[in-house]
């Protein structure tokens, strides 16, 4: 995996260049951003489907508004924040849609497990397709993809504490809807699990 | 319930050619003069979005590619909703050219084909690939995207390998551009780029010695940089990337216990199965031997029953350009992998642009790359011509599926006087001389399986040379030649008789007979003392170069049973053994055993990877990593790897053709 840290003296140099027309320059973020872009806006759909649109989106407002680019963020965070409000904006028009359950076909011996994972992955976006979506953004970037609240905040444009509120929201909401489905409950656990000793680190 | 943590849900890679698409649609929207006005919060991506698409969508329908100089590198397509053609190999490598560009694409590889007649675009989806790249001399450049890496070239040689969504690019010659987060690089001649930036690229000697004392021959190059031996395999479980060519620093069991454990693999049985491995998105092989006719299909068969064209992988890397290195055992196939394709004829890309025909490199010569037409004018004669030679070998191939022989060559009958008639070449000088194979030439150099047994010109074993007109016995089919029950000469120069060849020997030193008693041909001229000389000078060096590895000058030659890979020496000789052929080299009867002649010929050896007529690669030792190794002094051929002019890619080894 290809490293994404830039200094911000380049990153603003960067977006200088993007914000003049310069294709290459263009080129050069959309080529470093993309796959942290992309990981943000899998984490908050859950999947794949819609991405490449909402990627096409993504890039389009990076480019059109790079004049805004104030260097508080570094570049790749930025373009991630944009992602993320599209995807939010993407998530109050979008009616929910289940996911298509996903098959594994494996032989080794941890495929039950993956399978468990997989399905228990497919209801947790289910019940997260039924909270309010500013929670399920929050949840799933802090929760699911691992990162600090503050880099939640960051992406989202609330404060620390905010985010905090609606990431415990979420996962009461979860709590709630996991009481009947105990895979469900299972793979919160773990997920808090993960998420508890992050924090604790 | 298990008391294991259920892991968190990986983030499932976009395809490299989703990625391609985004792009390239990304550039047509924001270069579409659009008009965007205060929207509403809700509405403001919507309507010039859609907008742009639309406009895009009629800009990318009229631009295969952006022409812009220092655009150039976009993968722009005329027609964003005609999906480019995906190449993907089996356990063989597989050579295509696209327009002037030659691309050998190693084993467990995909590249997807991007382009137009306004310039080409290559995605790497896995495993490696290496480029030669005529100058661009002005036109769009040449594009290879590898996960976040694009190599730009304006005019060189060089080999791209996938690692993860990086990539490792090796300069054969000339000059690229790599761009990869965000930096670019500029990596010459002999240099290497991959994450760490910029360094000499190994050299093929180091590559050999470390071959030769750790992970076979392909452990070096490229991949040798992956110590790791993560890669993509940690990013990708599919089963294909699990075959990804980039595990090299993992050697097998096998190959780590060193010569002392190499297989022998003379009693082993084996099968060769048959099978399609991959096809591209446009047709799908209903079965061996038979085409689709679908478009920019290509595909790897399994097996050795395949009436198309059929060529054995190169046997050993390019040098400067690694093949990829070791594959899981457990996923290696068993018998002679084989590569087979349409013809150019029916490998197009679907563009609505000029087609660009997808050819094949015939016979393993390629012609170079800077010879070859600019191709930005459209479709060239050139181009034309190839589609039509391509026709014909399809309608030869076809023709030979079932075993007879449809071709322009006269059938085979065993006694010499088959097909051509003035034993000079047949049917064009260039068939016997050039190394590369054509329809209408002799039957062990017109690409064709005249015998139907699955082996093609120089990996028949009973072919002998590049004018030898008869695929199905050890015959030559050359009037004049094989006659001389007793006195023998060079087996490999198409003629019986010592007067131009300077070699002489009585059969009976060939069939080790310990006296006159036991000679069974000219026994009052067969003298055991004479057959202690040497060969003389002249025949040394006139017919030593001639003969294939594990021959001697006489015909005497290790030849192994491709079903039971028992290997005997026997002479091959029609004149002494005349009923002897590919189903009953195991009767001393049929195939006499012989005593080879040391000092005039070429040896074979599998535990030193160097085959013996009748063998593939599948048939060496782990150690040689189904590639096989030449005879020292001869170079290895195949597929996208020419002999030169004048001689001959027999077995995967280059000999010299009859002067």
């Amino acid at each position: 995996v290809l490293a994404l840290v830039t200094t911000r003296d380049d990153d603003a140099a960067l977006a200088a260049r993007c914000a003049s027309g310069d294709r290459a320059a263009q080129r050069d973020l959309f080529l470093r951003s993309r796959t942290a872009v992309h990981r943000t806006l899998f984490r908050v759909l859950g999947g794949n489907q819609d991405v490449e649109d909402l990627l096409q989106e993504t890039y389009l407002a990076v480019f059109r508004s790079m004049g805004s680019y104030g260097g508080r963020a570094s570049l790749t965070t930025w373009c991630c924040a944009i992602a993320t409000n599209l995807a939010l904006s993407h998530l109050r028009r979008r009616r929910a849609t289940p996911l298509a359950e996903i098959e594994v076909e494996s032989d080794a011996p941890s495929a039950d497990r993956l399978v468990r994972a997989r399905h228990a992955v497919v209801r947790l976006y289910r019940a997260l397709d039924r909270i309010d979506p500013v929670q399920r953004v929050a949840f799933a970037l802090a929760v699911i993809d691992g990162r600090s609240m503050a880099e939640v905040a960051e992406l989202t444009g609330a404060s620390v504490p905010a985010v905090k509120t609606q990431v415990w929201r979420a996962r009461k909401a979860l709590d709630k809807r996991a009481a009947a489905d105990p895979l469900l409950r299972e793979y919160l656990h773990d997920l808090a699990g993960g998420d508890d000793a992050e924090e604790a680190g | 319930m298990t008391d294991e943590r259920l892991p968190p849900p990986p983030v499932e890679p976009l395809p490299d050619l989703t990625w391609a698409r985004l792009e390239r649609q990304l550039w047509a929207t924001l270069d579409a003069p659009v008009v965007v006005a205060p929207p509403s919060p809700r509405a403001r991506w919507r309507w010039p979005v859609a907008a742009a698409v639309s406009v895009a969508a009629a800009a990318a329908v009229a631009l295969a590619w952006p022409s812009r100089p220092d655009d150039g590198a976009e993968l722009t397509s005329r027609a964003p909703t005609t999906m480019p053609s995906r190449v993907a190999t089996a356990a063989a490598e597989t050579e295509l050219s696209v327009g002037d560009a030659s691309i050998r694409l190693a084993p467990f590889s995909a590249l997807y084909l991007h382009g137009g007649d306004r310039g080409v675009g290559m995605i790497l989806d896995r495993g490696q690939a290496s480029f030669e790249v005529a100058p661009r001399m002005g036109r769009p450049p040449f594009v290879v995207d590898a996960g976040a890496v694009r190599v730009t070239v304006v005019g060189t040689g060089f080999t791209v390998t996938r690692l993860g969504d990086g990539a490792i690019v090796d300069v054969r010659h000339g000059v690229v551009e790599v761009l990869a987060d965000g930096r670019r690089a500029l990596v010459r001649a002999g240099e290497s780029w991959d994450a760490e930036g910029v360094h000499p690229t190994v050299t093929d000697g180091a590559a050999t010695a470390t071959a030769a004392t750790a992970t076979g021959p392909t452990a070096t190059g490229p991949t040798a940089t992956d110590p790791t031996g993560t890669g993509p395999t940690a990013t990708d479980p599919t089963p294909d990337d699990r075959r990804r060519p980039d595990g090299a620093a993992e050697p097998t069991t096998d190959r780590a216990a060193g010569p002392g454990l190499r297989r022998q693999g003379r009693l082993r049985r084996r099968r060769r199965p048959r099978g399609v491995r991959s096809c591209s998105r446009l047709g799908r092989v209903s079965g061996p031997g038979r085409s689709s006719g679908a478009l920019g299909c290509q595909w790897a068969v399994r097996g050795r029953s395949l009436g198309l064209r059929a060529r054995r992988p190169r046997p050993r890397p390019h040098p400067g350009a690694a093949l990829p290195a070791s594959v899981p055992a457990g996923q290696q196939r068993r018998g002679r992998p084989y590569v087979a394709r349409t013809s150019a004829a029916l490998n197009l890309w679907r563009t609505r642009g000029a087609p660009v025909p997808i050819t094949r490199l015939s016979g393993g010569a390629r012609e170079p790359a800077s010879n070859v037409p600019n191709r930005s004018t459209g479709v060239s004669m050139i181009a034309i011509r190839i589609l039509a030679l391509a026709a014909l070998f399809l309608i030869a191939a076809c023709g030979s599926g079932d075993g007879n022989n449809q071709g322009t060559i006269d059938a085979p009958d065993g006694t010499g006087d088959g097909g051509i008639g003035d034993g000079d070449g047949g049917t064009g000088p260039d068939a016997g001389t050039t190394g590369m194979c054509m329809a209408g030439g002799p039957q062990c150099n017109n690409c064709v399986d005249d015998d139907g047994d699955g082996q093609i010109d120089g990996d028949d074993l009973e072919c002998t040379g590049a004018l030898d007109n008869d695929e199905n016995s050890f015959a030559t089919g050359i009037p004049g030649d094989n006659i001389d029950q007793v006195d023998q000469d060079c087996f490999f120069d198409g003629n019986s008789g010592s007067g131009n060849d300077g070699c002489s020997i009585h059969v009976c030193c060939l069939l080790g007979a310990p006296d006159r008693a036991s000679c069974p041909f000219g026994a009052n001229r067969y003298d055991p003392a004479e057959c202690v000389s040497p060969e003389t000078e002249a025949c040394i060096e006139l017919c030593a170069p001639l003969a294939p590895p594990g021959c001697d000058c006489f015909g005497c030659c290790t030849v192994c049973d491709p079903v039971t890979n028992i290997c005997r020496d026997i002479l091959t000789n029609p004149a002494v053994a005349p009923n002897c052929n590919d189903s009953n080299l195991n009767d001393p009867t049929a195939c006499p055993s012989c005593v080879k002649r040391t000092d005039c010929g070429t040896t074979c050896d599998p535990a030193e990877c160097v085959l013996c007529p009748g063998q593939d690669p599948g048939d060496l030792p782990e150690t040689c990593n189904n590639m096989n190794e030449c005879p020292v002094g001869s170079m290895a051929c195949g597929p996208g790897i020419s002999c030169g002019t004048g001689r001959f890619c027999a077995n995967g080894c280059c000999i010299d053709g009859v002067p």
